[in-house]
């Protein structure tokens, strides 16, 4: 899907029917390369110019299939309601924004042919990824571009440390996430035992040891940890392994599909922490909780680094998204809010869009409202994670509430 | 009372598996090729499914539409994927199969997979009895039970029944059953017409508990196929032994050594089957006189 500003010329293959059996395997074929090629982008356009009215192009490269596209795909739609609602209003300083929005199917591979399309059009910036698993394939490629990646749905450690000063992000790492609501939770609900489950990724180890030293300081022990490879089929050996080990808190420290099958798992097997479910930001989307089994609902508690739903009933992001159709949730609250922020930078920019500019104008930010989702956004040359305060949710009637707030 | 806990999840986990392993058998020996696709044709009939119950709302209704319906989408794979040019050659049907399999789950992508994964309305009761501190799920005492009685069908059917005769004699000798009129075209098809609603109930099995989406079936997939040579890749009701090996010793390494072995061990008793026995436990020799 591409969403541009201006008028597009659609590409009809001319062609008639098959006239005979014989060629459904040819129309098979043709099927099959046609949704090869589908797959493979549909971004057309031509190079970014720099000339003042000219429109500024943004690359995006999305899951919109594949294991994280119920996901994306929302917070996707939401960003590109957002841009469009710019561009009906006047664009950016008078100039429209373009879009060349390419699925990428949570495939790095996939990912990486995007990007060097965006680097041979260059686009002045790559936004509205979504996951973890893709961005450290396309951070090298738009450090050497001098292309600034910003703000990933996702966050990992690898990408911060070292520090590419292309690559900027709003929410702090899924470790730092739960790192921080750990005391917060051992306050609220009282200090326990904690058993941590997490999704083999890069960063997992090292998040499930800094949750533990977080538990362990915070006065808390820890039952178990325990790592299951994406797309596991059977959770019952995780969840009878821990089950025995009583928890008084289990730390969710997984992809939200891998999340909702072993919740699944612990209702098959009565297995609920005598406390509470704690998970992060990856977990705090509509997607997520209507897989949960309501008698597991009350006990979930999750970190957000964008506003519950019911606070931002009266923000003009909820507008816009539900004029575009869209659910007003955690992940279309994000995707307008991201874009709510790529338009502010883009904005204080000035005329002369580039890279190097848009990395000038973050890395002087303090204390920034740049959207109405997001809490006050800091960056620096050594800091490039914008948000510093999480919000708090927990579940009530069915959906996601605010209940607390931490660095505030 | 863990590891008991942990082997009867992985009696009733195993049995999803050799269901999925007794399709590629079942196809392998009836049309001399194992389906790559069998899981990705369960998972796209699945998607049917729920697009069924949420155009009409009754889950059951849904799921009885969709078995009649697989059937005849087992046969329409057959007569439009691997019937034109069947004489091609064992790897050409083969590649067919592997081109089958991408196709379904590109296709599930373009059709249904825009919200993906979907929580499926489940079939079978929920909560489970509690047996001195092991909690066996009803869905899965059920699930046990379905495959046993489909277990205890074929075997009827192979025994009892001209069609199950035919289908002995075209696993064991296609040619000769052909001189003696057994039409193997047709076994064939009528084999996709059963292995259709078969892949089906594995989906409808898996979904509830899994989400759906199109790489449901593929964690299984590799199970089922360790499985099959676990059990003897001719022998039917060896997947079923080969699939209860699979998921208790996966499910015990995923307990006791990690869950990312699970799929290495299984890998590694597919490998030391074939090394040591090569025709599985259940599995025959094949002789052929000089």
């Amino acid at each position: 899907m591409s969403y541009e500003p201006r008028a597009r010329t659609i590409r009809r293959r001319p062609g008639g029917r098959p006239r005979s059996r014989a060629l459904l395997g040819a129309g098979a074929v043709g099927a099959t390369l046609a949704l090869l090629v589908s797959a493979c982008g549909s971004g057309t356009g031509d190079s970014a110019s720099a000339g003042s009215d000219d429109p500024i192009e943004l690359g995006i490269s999305v899951p919109l299939s594949g294991a994280v596209g119920s996901s994306c795909t929302p917070m996707n739609k939401a960003m590109l309601a957002w841009f469009k609602h710019v561009n009906d209003s006047g664009g950016v300083n008078g100039r429209q924004i373009k879009i060349d929005n390419r699925d990428d199917g949570y495939d790095a591979a996939r990912a990486v042919t995007n990007t060097k399309a965006f680097i041979a059009k260059k686009v002045v910036a790559v936004t509205g990824q979504c996951g973890s698993l893709q961005p450290p394939a396309q951070v090298p490629l738009l450090g050497a571009a001098k292309i600034p990646f910003l703000f990933v749905f996702g966050a990992s450690t690898k990408l911060l440390d070292p520090l590419n000063p292309m690559y900027f992000n709003l929410m702090p790492t899924y470790g730092d996430q739960l790192v921080a609501a750990v005391p917060w939770i051992f306050q609220h609900h009282g200090t326990g035992s904690v058993a941590i489950m997490s999704t083999t990724t890069p960063d997992s180890e090292h998040t499930a040891s800094s949750v533990s030293e977080a538990v362990k300081k915070a006065g808390g022990t820890v039952a178990g940890t325990f790592t299951a490879p994406p797309g596991t089929a059977d959770f019952s050996p995780y969840v009878l392994k821990m089950k025995g080990l009583h928890p008084d808190y289990i730390v969710l420290n997984q992809i939200p599909q891998d999340a909702a099958r072993f919740t699944k798992a612990m209702t098959a097997q009565k297995l609920a922490p005598t406390k509470k479910l704690l998970g992060s930001s990856a977990v705090s989307q509509a997607t997520f909780l209507s897989t949960v089994d309501p008698a597991v609902m009350p006990k979930l508690v999750v970190t957000s680094d964008t506003l519950a739903p019911s606070a931002a009933e009266n923000t003009e992001c909820t507008k816009v998204v539900k004029a575009a159709g869209l659910e007003v949730e955690g992940v279309t609250l994000r995707g307008c809010g991201t874009a709510q922020v790529v338009t502010e930078v883009l904005k204080r920019v000035g005329d002369k869009v580039t890279g190097p500019a848009i990395v000038s104008e973050l890395e002087s930010w303090k204390n920034v409202k740049a959207s109405e989702i997001y809490p006050e956004l800091t960056f620096s040359k050594t800091n490039h994670v914008g948000v510093s305060s999480l919000y708090i949710l927990g579940v009530k009637d069915g959906e996601f509430e605010q209940i607390g707030q931490l660095g505030e | 009372m863990l590891a008991l806990s942990v082997i009867i999840s992985g009696i009733a986990f195993g049995l999803v598996i050799g269901l999925l392993s007794f399709v590629l058998v079942f196809l392998n020996k009836t049309t001399g090729v194992a389906n790559f696709a069998a899981g990705n044709i369960g998972m796209f009939e699945t998607f049917i499914v729920y697009r069924i119950y949420l155009y009409q709302g009754d889950a059951y209704v849904a799921a009885g539409l969709g078995l009649a319906l697989s059937v005849l989408f087992g046969a329409l794979l057959y007569l439009v994927v691997l019937r034109p040019f069947s004489s091609a050659g064992t790897a050409n049907i083969l590649v067919r199969t592997v081109a089958l399999y991408l196709l379904l789950a590109a296709m599930a992508n373009v059709f249904f997979g825009k919200q993906q994964p979907y929580t499926f309305p489940t079939l079978l009761p929920k909560g489970g009895a509690s047996l001195g501190g092991i909690v066996i799920a009803w869905s899965d005492l059920i699930s046990v039970g379905l495959v046993v009685a489909i277990g205890a069908l074929f075997v009827a059917m192979f025994r009892f029944t001209d069609l199950g005769l035919q289908f002995l004699a075209v696993a064991q000798q296609a040619p000769i059953a052909r001189l003696l009129g057994v039409r193997v075209g047709r076994l064939s098809a009528i084999a996709y017409m059963i292995a259709g609603p078969l892949a089906l109930l594995i989906g409808l099995l898996m979904a509830p508990k899994q989400l759906l989406f199109s790489q449901m079936m593929d964690p299984i997939l590799l199970y089922a196929f360790a499985a099959a040579v676990v059990g003897g890749f001719t022998s039917l009701l060896g997947t079923f032994a080969g699939g209860i090996v699979i998921g208790v010793v996966t499910n015990l390494v995923s307990t006791y050594l990690g869950g990312d072995l699970a799929l290495a061990s299984a890998l590694a008793i597919m490998l030391v089957t074939l090394a040591v026995r090569p025709n599985g436990l259940f599995g025959t020799a094949q002789v052929a006189r000089l």
